[in-house]
């Protein structure tokens, strides 16, 4: 059963009252959480901030809106639509093997835990191969028009965070192979919201480079 | 006098649909988001579409609803305001 946040800041209150305790020797104040709240603290910090690299993505769409425009509507880079879409694809189906996992560890099922890890940072490294090699069949560069430009920061920028979701996804399956997560998995968790994070940018982004608008012909 | 609950056999009478959970869920989600991808990519790709006359509207509808599975049933939004849900 759940507890609004109302109830849960009473029962804090309570709990923080109880466990006030005065440290006679330093002076100091120590409240001490139980594991629960501790944990609604970690998920109310991380989703903190999620929103503040949302504002960051956002900034990021709102230029790709208001620069690749021209006469005729809204205008996108040259790029294989193909490529595109698979990229796409093994990036949705590593956030599917990522709630996979933490559907394991939530269940103790280790193993499976260990093998949906794997599968999605293996899925990680050829989303990001693929999108390297999008860079190298490019038809603008960034120096040559405007679309190539923002097509190179956009998906630098989400490799950026790609790159370091791989770095923490392996981080996490290392600790899940020493078996340091049991009913506690808040590595599991922060992982995968990040990683989820990092997908719900590219549904954006997919669309608004490769989906949107016409490819200008430069004179 | 019988006791009788109206409420309690009416439930009784047809079964309740379990909802979807952890495995199953995270299945249908994930084949929901292949789905909706795979439309996009279609309705991207069509010159003449029957309703709309810009493909634009349709492409950040469909965005929208990809973003709001997985922020939903994927990240779990609503644990930060329930104490107790595991979710799985």
């Amino acid at each position: 059963m759940s507890t609004s946040i109302i109830e849960r800041s009473a029962a804090q209150q309570e709990v923080a009252v109880a466990h006030d305790t005065h440290d006679e020797h330093h002076g100091h104040h120590i409240i001490e959480f139980t594991p629960q709240q501790r944990l609604a603290m970690n998920r109310l910090g991380f989703w903190l901030f999620l929103i503040s690299e949302t504002f960051l993505f956002s900034g990021i769409l709102v230029a790709r809106i208001v620069l690749l425009r021209n006469e005729d509507g809204f205008t996108r880079p040259e790029l294989d639509q193909q490529l595109g879409l698979l990229i796409t694809s093994i990036l949705l189906l590593s956030s599917f093997a990522i709630n996979f996992g933490e559907v394991a560890i939530s269940r103790g099922d280790r193993n499976i835990f260990l093998a949906a890890f794997g599968a999605a940072i293996l899925m990680g490294f050829v989303f990001t191969g693929g999108v390297v090699y999008e860079w190298s069949i490019a038809h603008d560069s960034p120096s040559e028009s405007i679309e190539g430009g923002m097509f190179f920061f956009m998906t630098g920028m989400h490799a950026l965070h790609v790159i370091t979701g791989i770095g923490f996804l392996i981080a996490v399956w290392w600790n899940g192979y020493l078996g340091n997560y049991d009913e506690n998995h808040w590595g599991v968790e922060a992982s995968a919201l990040y990683w989820h994070f990092v997908d719900v940018v590219w549904v954006f982004f997919y669309v608004a480079l490769y989906l949107i608008g016409n490819v200008p012909h430069h004179g | 006098m019988t006791d009788y609950n109206f409420y309690q056999d009416a439930s009784d009478a047809k079964p309740k649909r379990e909802p979807l959970t952890g495995y199953a869920l995270s299945i249908a989600i994930a084949v929901a988001l292949f789905a909706l991808t795979f439309l996009e990519y279609f309705v991207a790709t069509t010159d003449d579409l029957p309703i709309f006359s810009s493909n634009l509207i349709p492409l950040v509808v469909i965005a929208l609803v990809k973003a709001a599975l997985i922020i939903n049933y994927y990240m779990h939004i609503t644990r930060i305001w329930s104490l107790n849900e595991d979710g799985h």
